[in-house]
């Protein structure tokens, strides 16, 4: 909080000393009407045009997300090639670039506007307290693999960054109404407002009220579980046009969802989530290049259901996060980024008695992007991260200061970017990231190691090597890629105790256990014929081997080799006529095994192979309101996808207005 | 003859452009003029499409003086009398599909070789396919008047006479002249110096 209450004195100095500053910050919609593609800063921090990024990158953008039929984010990930989105329950999703998905799946940073929303508490992103309404969204940017040079600790499978519209560019005036079954009704609203030529604010918000599936449940319980769930988020985005130009954006969000769902620890609980985030952004355009500073607190509190008279247990994130960069350019054909970044990070259980574990980061990085040949780019960036924690261990446990652990750790991520003509473009990709222990691994792991000088756990560093072709045909104006890839991780972390006890008391410590290696080619083509007609497919295979030399006899194993799917196929079949649209999406995996808590043990279960349907059918009954008629998973009436309650067959009408 | 005749009466009307009031007359006569040329000779637009044209337009929006201009002044440079033809269709066209943003476009059309004698001001100008000569003093009127110049035709590069570079076929392709962008004091946004390519 101090960090953020620093931040407009440090933008009086900038706004003084940046005197020929000119318009700044992307607008999405005029470049996408330029190029013809999306742009993108999600790759390399720079602007660039998607077809221009050396990364596997999928960009997602508003007319996909309409057609898409979903109700919530990731209901519209389960359509992106690549991605896999695990549905443990309604409303309780998580999703994994590449497999390696579980509960609580770690792997993959979530941003929203490069702000994260990714928990560091327990490692993984509640999709329901994302604040962010779908009318509201511009495009999601999702990087596959690695891309920790730019984003930091925790983008080892990739980064999935969701960007919504600028108030200042954009009019995402909307108004969602939507009900459907298991008694669900979501209704969202988004509205901008312009005060002159310089003052911008949109606000939006959103509620979601709706019942668990009311299939079975084979895991074990922890505490109470409630009979609905719940989602409430409001967001205010404001941007001024500041004298000189510059551009300073403010945000602030609430979000507050009660769910059953699924925990790292494979027990069903009923999750109590409030997020709260204040973010302060200033760029500009000066004579030495297109800078940013950014400052924002995130303040997660979680606790569970608990039957009465059960003390509730309760956990306590705050995360301050500082960040500078400036993107420059040298001569014509050099781009540099340089950046800094400074992180505190802080996780409390019930009281101060109990105890606390925090880490403070810094970091420095710099990208340069080389444009040997009109045809040819090489782009590479490095990041250095130090992290410290410390942490002060519950007043029952005979010491009361844990042991310390500091990490330095290098991050990159390389690419050569070779479009040989309008037809064929190759890349070939190599990228280094690491996963953090999330905080309450490390807290489980500083009490069991009580007041020892130095914590026995590293984190995991992931590596990946791609390379990519891209492929237009003019039969059926046809986009066609293929990617193989070759992906190593190392000091794999096992879980621990996944959760935080009611007593407030650390739980079963986790280690490194050994090693993990992924191969995988990925195909995936789409195009039109026709004019009505849209379509797209795409098949992943990916092999994994775990190598575990530390398993013994644990009780805390994850494992990714049986858990990801080998094969899995996606489909999308659009058609638009007049004011009717209309999308189909059929998903095919093979099978696999899940992981389900019997006891203290973990074992597990055969999950068959399934494919899934999802559809829309939407009429425009004027310019602006569209009746739709969408759902999921609608080949079965119930149908077992994870080690959880079988999934339900969905189905929502939405009427819409604008966005 | 139908095009020596559209082509006379749009230069009459074009001259008014810049000099007198006769605004709404000189877009009426272009535009026109222009559906007259599409309907008798479709392809007298040569190598300058639509989408060229769009595409030029939206480049401009990035130019820092341009940007919330009501209105912008465009010259099409074109270099015999073969190319006043097309021209003068671009010139309809450019008028009729509107600038940057809101923005209107008053255009006109000027022969290469008279540009170093013209007294008219523009905010632009759109060249044609010129031969090098003319190419190199196109370059030179850019450098002296600090005026944006914009062709779809890549060889204007190579003659250092085009600050951009902007041909929408299959791919969209844009080049910026950094150095002929810096002579001319042209300043686009460092979002979309980035997202082009810089020569």
């Amino acid at each position: 909080m101090m960090k953020t209450m620093k931040l407009p004195a440090l933008m009086c100095t900038l706004m003084l000393t940046a005197s020929t500053a000119h318009a700044q910050s992307m607008d999405y919609g005029a470049i996408a009407q330029l190029f013809g593609e999306p742009g993108t800063t999600s790759a390399t921090g720079s602007p660039q045009r998607a077809t221009d990024v050396p990364t596997n990158m999928v960009i997602v953008t508003e007319a996909d997300i309409a057609r898409s039929g979903a109700r919530d984010i990731p209901g519209i990930l389960r359509h992106v090639e690549g991605l896999d989105v695990l549905q443990w329950a309604n409303d309780d999703y998580d999703a994994s670039a590449r497999g390696y998905n579980q509960a609580y799946s770690a792997r993959t940073l979530v941003l929203v506007d490069g702000r994260q929303v990714y928990a560091d508490s327990f490692g993984f992103t509640p999709w329901s307290t994302v604040p962010v309404e779908l009318s509201s969204i511009r495009q999601i940017e999702i990087v596959k693999g690695p891309n920790a040079a730019l984003f930091g600790f925790n983008a080892v499978a990739g980064v999935i960054n969701i960007i919504t519209k600028n108030p200042r560019y954009d009019d995402s005036t909307s108004l969602t109404a939507r009900y459907g079954s298991q008694n669900m009704s979501d209704t969202s609203a988004v509205g901008r407002l312009a005060f002159g030529k310089d003052v911008f604010l949109r606000l939006s918000g959103g509620y979601r009220l709706d019942k668990p599936f009311g299939t079975s449940n084979p895991l074990p319980f922890d505490g109470d579980l409630h009979s609905h769930n719940e989602r409430a988020a409001l967001t205010a985005d404001a941007v001024v046009v500041l004298p000189a130009d510059l551009e300073l954006e403010l945000n602030a969000t609430y979000s507050e969802a009660n769910q059953n769902e699924v925990s790292a620890g494979y027990k069903l609980q009923s999750s109590e989530y409030q997020t709260n985030s204040l973010l302060g952004r200033l760029s500009g355009d000066t004579a030495w290049g297109l800078f940013k500073l950014s400052a924002y607190n995130n303040w997660f509190d979680w606790t569970r259901a608990v039957s009465p008279g059960v003390v509730p247990p309760k956990l306590k994130n705050t995360v301050t996060v500082v960040q500078g960069e400036d993107v420059f350019t040298l001569a014509s054909d050099h781009t540099i980024r340089l950046a800094a970044e400074y992180r505190h990070n802080e996780v409390g259980t019930r009281s101060a008695d109990d105890g606390w574990v925090s880490s403070d980061a810094g970091s420095a990085s710099a990208m340069w992007n080389w444009q040997i040949l009109p045809q040819l780019a090489f782009t590479t960036a490095l990041r250095f991260d130090s992290i410290a924690y410390n942490s002060v261990l519950p007043k029952v446990l005979a010491s009361r200061t844990g042991p310390t652990l500091r990490i330095n750790e290098w991050n990159f991520n390389s690419g050569i970017v070779w479009n040989v003509d309008n037809q064929d473009t190759f890349r070939l990709l190599a990228a280094r990231g690491v996963q953090l222990p999330n905080l309450v691994q490390v807290w489980d792991a500083a009490a069991s190691q009580g007041g020892s000088k130095l914590l026995q756990l590293a984190p995991s560093t992931v590596t990946n090597f791609e390379a990519l072709w891209n492929h237009r045909f003019a039969w059926m104006d046809t986009h066609l890629q293929m990617a193989v890839y070759h992906q190593d991780t190392y000091d794999v972390i096992s879980t621990g105790s996944g959760t935080i006890e009611p007593t407030g008391m650390p739980g079963l410590a986790p280690i490194n256990i050994g090693s993990s290696r992924a191969d995988g080619a990925e195909l995936s083509a789409d195009g039109r014929f026709d004019e009505a007609w849209r379509w797209s497919a795409s098949y992943r295979l990916e092999i994994i081997n775990d190598k575990y030399a530390r398993a013994g006899s644990r009780t805390d194993l994850i494992n990714y080799q049986d858990t990801t799917p080998q094969h899995v196929v996606k489909t999308n079949l659009g058609w638009d006529w007049s004011s009717w649209s209309a999308d189909l999406f059929l998903q095919f995996q093979s099978d696999t095994v899940g992981l389900r808590r019997f006891g203290t043990l973990r074992i597990f279960v055969p999950i068959a192979a399934y494919s899934t349907v999802d559809a829309r059918l939407a009429y425009r009954l004027s310019d602006s309101i569209t009746l739709a008629l969408s759902g999921q998973n609608l080949l079965v009436g119930t149908q077992q996808q994870t080690s959880g309650p079988d999934v339900e067959r969905q189905f929502f009408v939405t009427l819409s207005y604008g966005g | 003859m139908s095009r020596a005749n559209a082509g006379a009466l749009v230069e009459s009307k074009v001259s008014s452009v810049a000099g007198t009031k006769k605004h709404k007359t000189g877009r009426a006569a272009l535009i026109g003029a222009a559906l007259a040329l599409s309907l008798c000779c479709p392809a007298a637009a040569g190598e300058v499409t639509t989408a060229d044209l769009q595409a030029a337009m939206r480049a401009l929006g990035f130019l820092t003086t341009l940007q919330n201009r009501p209105s912008i002044v465009v010259a099409v440079v074109y270099h015999d009398a073969d190319s006043k033809l097309q021209a003068t269709h671009v010139a309809a066209m450019l008028m009729r599909q509107g600038g940057p943003g809101s923005a209107t476009v008053a255009a006109s059309i000027m022969a290469a070789q008279d540009l170093a004698q013209s007294a008219q001001h523009v905010d632009a100008l759109y060249l044609l396919s010129l031969p090098p000569e003319a190419g190199r003093s196109v370059g030179d009127y850019v450098k002296r008047q600090s005026v944006v110049s914009i062709s779809a035709d890549p060889a204007c590069l190579d003659m250092q006479a085009c600050v951009l570079m902007v041909q929408a076929r299959s791919n969209m392709t844009i080049i910026l002249d950094t150095a002929l962008a810096q002579a001319a004091g042209a300043k686009f946004s460092a979002v979309f110096t980035m997202l082009v390519k810089r020569r």
